[in-house]
């Protein structure tokens, strides 16, 4: 951070982007600036030295819809997605949205951004990780596709090397039977969960606990023996199931209160309940 | 640093840091006071402004930003009859909010009637979030926004 003269680059294309990336490799990316920019007294906010302002590159703010997925651009808000969201994207997100920023943040506010914050799970990142959503990454002369659970998924190797900028977000547009997202109200949790199946069997289960540490939860254990069942699941498979993504979160996180463990064993009981029925 | 942007309609000049908020700006520089920063995190809602034609909150706007910009107040809806319509519907709604707060109240009115003829009570219960202060009920400041669209429509239709 810096008070000092920071210099802001402007690009108005990908080329012009990565260029300026391949550059200035530690620039911080602006895009919606809604957790990028640190108070400094209410007269101003602090820039980083070098910032490179993603508002002029029109191609990342577009989003487009294909059968099979919704390509969301790395400057593209909330509220665009929103309102091209309905009745489009998986249920789970359309919950998730309203509950990401306040109403005020959300013309400023991106996706992308949410995903890039590696310092806490953000309220998206449960639910892109259930949908299986993965980001496009550029650098100058190449590019790669990686799963959004790279960048909390607890890896020591940094989702970005130095040059490398998010520049695309792709939600898969899968069908599932059963969807469920909360937000706690204190802020402290974010839950998500998708299943879907066929002819009263659990083919496939995703649930993904966020909280204030940088890593989600998930217990892939869990969610493997639960593919295969017959649906609906009975009281104590469902009971054994909370107990067990219980005991998992007290292993992962010390830091989860009793109540926290609580709630995370309500929202799977919840959840799971709803498959089959 | 000199940033050029219009405000409220007029082409504005302002030397400013890149990193100064933009409602600071506004109030200090363009003696613009309907607006005003006091979370300064982009929570309350109460230096609202219209940039680029949508509602963002100017604390957590860097200067730089803004250059080129084309940003609006409730100054410049002063003496249209867009003012009138949410006045109206703040008037049928017995929706009195307080000084603090009535012209982001005011401002967020008119964007939203603006961009919808016909908002729809579950979002509006979400947008009218966006100015928190607890000086009237959100239920109140929904209302007042319903019958803002109706006055609206029934001035376009005519």
């Amino acid at each position: 951070m810096t008070s000092g003269n920071p210099r802001i680059y402007i690009p108005h294309t990908n080329g012009e982007l990565t260029q300026l990336l391949r550059r200035h490799p530690d620039a911080r990316i602006y895009a919606g600036g809604t957790g990028l920019l640190y108070p400094d007294g209410v007269r101003r906010l602090t820039l980083p030295p070098v910032l490179i302002a993603l508002y002029g590159v029109e191609d990342l703010r577009r989003i487009a819809r294909t059968d099979q997925h919704l390509d969301v651009g790395a400057n593209a808000t909330i509220r665009a997605i929103s309102r091209v969201a309905h009745n489009v994207v998986p249920q789970l997100l359309t919950d998730t949205l309203p509950h990401i920023v306040p109403p005020g943040l959300r013309n400023l506010a991106t996706l992308v951004g949410n995903v890039c914050t590696l310092e806490r799970v953000m309220t998206s990142v449960p639910t892109l990780i259930a949908l299986g959503a993965i980001v496009e990454i550029r650098r100058a002369g190449g590019g790669r596709w990686i799963p959004v659970a790279r960048f909390h998924g607890g890896s020591t190797e940094a989702p970005l090397a130095p040059g490398e900028v998010v520049t695309r977000l792709r939600i898969p547009l899968d069908r599932y039977d059963v969807q469920l997202f909360r937000k706690t109200e204190d802020t402290r949790l974010t839950m998500a969960a998708i299943a879907s199946g066929s002819k009263r069997t659990i083919e496939n289960v995703r649930i993904v606990i966020g909280s204030s540490a940088a890593t989600v939860l998930r217990n892939r254990e869990l969610e493997a023996e639960l593919a295969g069942r017959k649906a609906p699941l009975g009281r104590r498979e469902i009971n054994q199931a909370a107990e067990r993504m219980r005991f998992a979160a007290r292993a992962a996180d010390p830091t989860f209160t009793s109540f926290d463990l609580y709630r995370i064993a309500g929202f799977v009981t919840t959840f799971l309940y709803r498959v089959g029925r | 640093m000199r940033v050029r942007f219009t405000l409220n309609g007029k082409e504005t000049h302002v030397e400013c840091d890149p990193g100064d908020r933009l409602g600071f700006v506004l109030r200090e520089h363009c003696n613009v006071r309907s607006l005003r920063l006091d979370c300064a995190i982009g929570r309350c809602g109460s230096c609202l402004v219209l940039f680029e034609g949508l509602i963002v909150n100017s604390c957590i706007v860097p200067m730089f930003r803004a250059v080129g910009a084309d940003i609006m107040t409730v100054e410049g809806l002063y003496g249209t009859q867009s003012l009138v319509d949410v006045e109206r519907g703040f008037e049928r709604a017995s929706f009195e909010p307080c000084q603090y707060c009535a012209c982001a109240k005011a401002l967020l009115t008119h964007a939203i009637i603006s961009e919808t003829a016909e908002p729809r009570r579950q979002e509006l219960a979400v947008q009218a979030q966006t100015v928190r202060c607890r000086c009237t009920s959100y239920r109140q400041f929904v209302e007042a926004i319903e019958l803002a669209a109706e006055h609206r429509r029934a001035n376009d239709e005519r």
